[in-house]
């Protein structure tokens, strides 16, 4: 047995040429070094330039190797360390989007059906594949500061109870990228989706291979049972759709049936906010009749939507804060008390008002919406 | 313990009555054919129907009634006689006085939708689907049994909610549509879908035979897969097709028309799962599932080639 290691120690000593992904690594960490060494007239273009390196290089560690080869050519052709020259960033730009177009390959081509999901449809996989995206959304776009984490519990069963913004689930994203990036044990928290999401086609398979799971206290329940941190955002489907001016004020928030599925499963009830989404995309108007006629629970217009077609979708780049709060006090009480409309109705009134002082807080405290 | 089994003659109720046959205590009669090979089982060749039913059931007085001459899923277009012989059954049942009866039914019953809980109870509503079918005959044997089991409280009756069968000696819709050489998918749904293993199933009928638990059980293999996932573990392609989901817009009526004439089950199933909680099952019944549905896939096409 003890040969065994040996024997593959030998082989790796034979084999010296750089298999194709750590050749387009090396390729993308030489640009690194000659960006840092440019004197830094604009640091901020140099972090952003570093930062998208930093996401192609952990990208191609997961690509094969014809497309970690494609990957290197594109950047020995056409791209310069001069991250003040256009031509940089439309490299820059190609390079992500065929990695990109590599990765929604790769995740269609398992086409022997030899993959496994988890009971409720997650696929680590695809979680793995994604995590860089998330990283960089959270690291450079956002820029994305977390405060109370220390609140999250490292085992068992955990409910975050969060305002609701920005049209597409981000703030979702950058929740569970938060648990797995800063905590001291990474867990992948399970988001709690707007049911209506499940009847959209290609979002409804992509947020269930992400692990994420329609809103049903029923669900909610047996995640917290199984031990889950479980985020929900008790908004309802006018959450999402909150006009630019409404920014920041709850809508229809009801957290009671989700408050039950946490007692029920004696499962601690966090609240959290997210400030700085509801930026990301600045609702001006609804087009309710034309939603309808989609069968969509709602059609917003920002600046950007629907007028850039699908670059319209990329969210603008505010600064984000997410503040975990202590735990609600449920001490004394168990699983009975789920059937006590009264204790109920008190803690998610409780929950509603906590979240509601800590996003005016926040806001009175953030100095900028994009800066910083 | 006297057991009757009907539609002895198919190869599931031929299992269950071999099983069942081979415990010192049981003694098992079985109707409508034959089972080669178990001298164990009385078996009497003809179904027989309305008031002969009862004077047959009458004569044999059994304790324990097991029904598997159901409009199986392979005359899954038989429609209404499967209820009516189910009534039927039912009534002679109670005359002879009957202890238990073990019905076969489906976890179609629930229907696939948005609003499905990720694993459902057998609490959950029944779902007759828009068009008739399988899965609406299911639901009407369901609440006749369900009435029955109001009425006469002596008699236990269990209803086994069994997830797709995907085996030898077995077919379910779902088995049908996966036999295709090019079944159809909705682009952009890929719902998870359950199955079970006919041996499963065998086991499962046999433990409510012999136990005292009643009510509805959901049967269903332990791993779950993506129906996508399913297609090419059964060696197929699957052809995707525009999908309904906007169904405010006309346009998409032809490709529903199209997937009512294609498909053996609603359409809803392609695009939403209908998964149901085994845990009841497994408390209550004992009973734990041996195969996976990834096996059972594997052995269906193995069968095949």
């Amino acid at each position: 047995m003890q040969n065994e290691p040996e024997s593959e120690e030998i082989e790796i000593a034979f084999d010296t040429t750089p298999s194709p992904q750590e050749q387009a690594a090396e390729a993308v960490q030489e640009l690194e070094v000659e960006i840092r060494n440019h004197e830094a007239t604009t640091p901020d273009a140099q972090h952003i330039a570093l930062d998208l390196l930093r996401l192609v290089r952990e990208n191609t560690a997961r690509l094969g190797a014809q497309a970690a080869e494609r990957v290197q050519a594109i950047l020995k052709d056409g791209m310069s360390s001069d991250y003040l020259d256009p031509d940089f960033w439309r490299g820059l730009g190609m390079v992500l989007d065929y990695q990109f177009k590599e990765i929604q390959a790769l995740i269609q081509r398992r086409v022997k059906g030899e993959y496994s999901t988890d009971a409720y449809g997650k696929d680590d996989e695809v979680v793995e594949l994604v995590r860089p995206f998330a990283g960089f959304l959270y690291r450079t776009w956002w820029r994305v500061t977390t405060i109370g984490l220390e609140h999250v519990p490292s085992d068992g069963g955990v409910l975050l109870v969060a305002n609701q913004s920005g049209v597409l689930p981000w703030d979702s994203a950058m929740i569970a990228t938060a648990i797995l990036k800063e905590h001291s044990t990474p867990r992948v928290a399970r988001t709690l989706h707007q049911r209506w999401m499940s009847a959209i086609p290609v979002l409804a398979p992509a947020l269930a291979a992400l692990g994420q799971v329609p809103a049903l206290p029923e669900n909610a329940r047996r995640l917290l049972e199984e031990g889950e941190i479980v985020s929900v955002f008790p908004e309802g489907p006018c959450g999402a759709a909150k006009l630019f001016r409404d920014r920041y004020k709850l809508a229809g928030f009801d957290a009671a049936e989700f408050v039950r599925a946490a007692l029920q499963a004696n499962a601690p009830i966090i609240p959290l906010v997210v400030i700085g989404a509801e930026e990301t995309y600045p609702v001006l108007a609804n087009l309710d009749r034309v939603a309808k006629l989609l069968g969509l629970p709602f059609l917003p217009i920002t600046p950007l939507f629907p007028w850039l077609g699908p670059l319209g979708l990329i969210p603008l780049p505010s600064k984000w804060t997410i503040v975990f709060d202590a735990p609600l006090d449920i001490s004394g009480l168990d699983a009975s008390a789920a059937d006590d409309p009264a204790i109920v109705t008190r803690l998610a009134e409780a929950l509603r008002m906590r979240i509601e002082s800590l996003l005016k807080r926040g806001l009175a405290e953030r100095p900028s919406v994009f800066l910083g | 313990m006297r057991i009757l089994i009907t539609g002895i003659g198919g190869r599931l109720a031929g299992l269950v009555g071999a099983v069942l046959a081979a415990r010192p205590e049981t003694h098992v009669i079985g109707l409508g054919g034959s089972v080669p090979g178990f001298d164990q089982i009385e078996t009497i060749a003809g179904m027989p129907q309305g008031h002969e039913l009862a004077a047959t059931m009458q004569e044999l007085a059994p304790d324990v009634v097991i029904h598997l001459d159901q409009p199986g899923e392979e005359r899954w277009d038989a429609a209404r006689a499967g209820q009516i012989q189910t009534i039927d059954l039912l009534r002679a049942c109670v005359a002879a006085r009957v202890r238990r009866v073990v019905l076969r039914s489906s976890t179609l019953v629930y229907g696939a939708s948005a609003d499905n809980p990720a694993f459902l109870p057998e609490t959950a509503a029944l779902i007759p689907a828009a068009s008739p079918g399988l899965q609406t005959d299911y639901v009407a044997i369901e609440q006749i049994a369900a009435e029955y089991a109001a009425k006469n409280p002596a008699m236990a009756i269990v209803s086994l909610r069994c997830a797709p069968i995907v085996g030898q000696g077995a077919t379910s819709p779902l088995a049908t549509y996966l036999r295709r050489p090019r079944p159809l998918t909705l682009a952009g749904f890929d719902p998870r879908i359950q199955l079970l293993h006919p041996d499963d199933m065998v086991v499962a009928f046999a433990l409510a035979a012999l136990g005292t638990a009643q009510g509805a059980f959901n049967l269903a293999a332990s791993d779950l897969l993506l129906l996508s996932q399913a297609i090419l573990l059964a060696g197929r392609k699957p052809t995707s097709l525009p999908s309904a989901a906007f169904s405010g817009l006309r346009l998409v009526q032809p490709v529903t028309r199209l997937l009512r004439a294609q498909l053996p089950f609603d359409a809803a199933f392609l695009q939403f799962a209908c998964v149901a909680d085994t845990q009841r099952a497994k408390m209550e019944l004992g009973w734990s599932p041996q195969h996976t549905a990834a096996e059972a896939l594997r052995q269906l096409m193995n069968m095949e080639n």
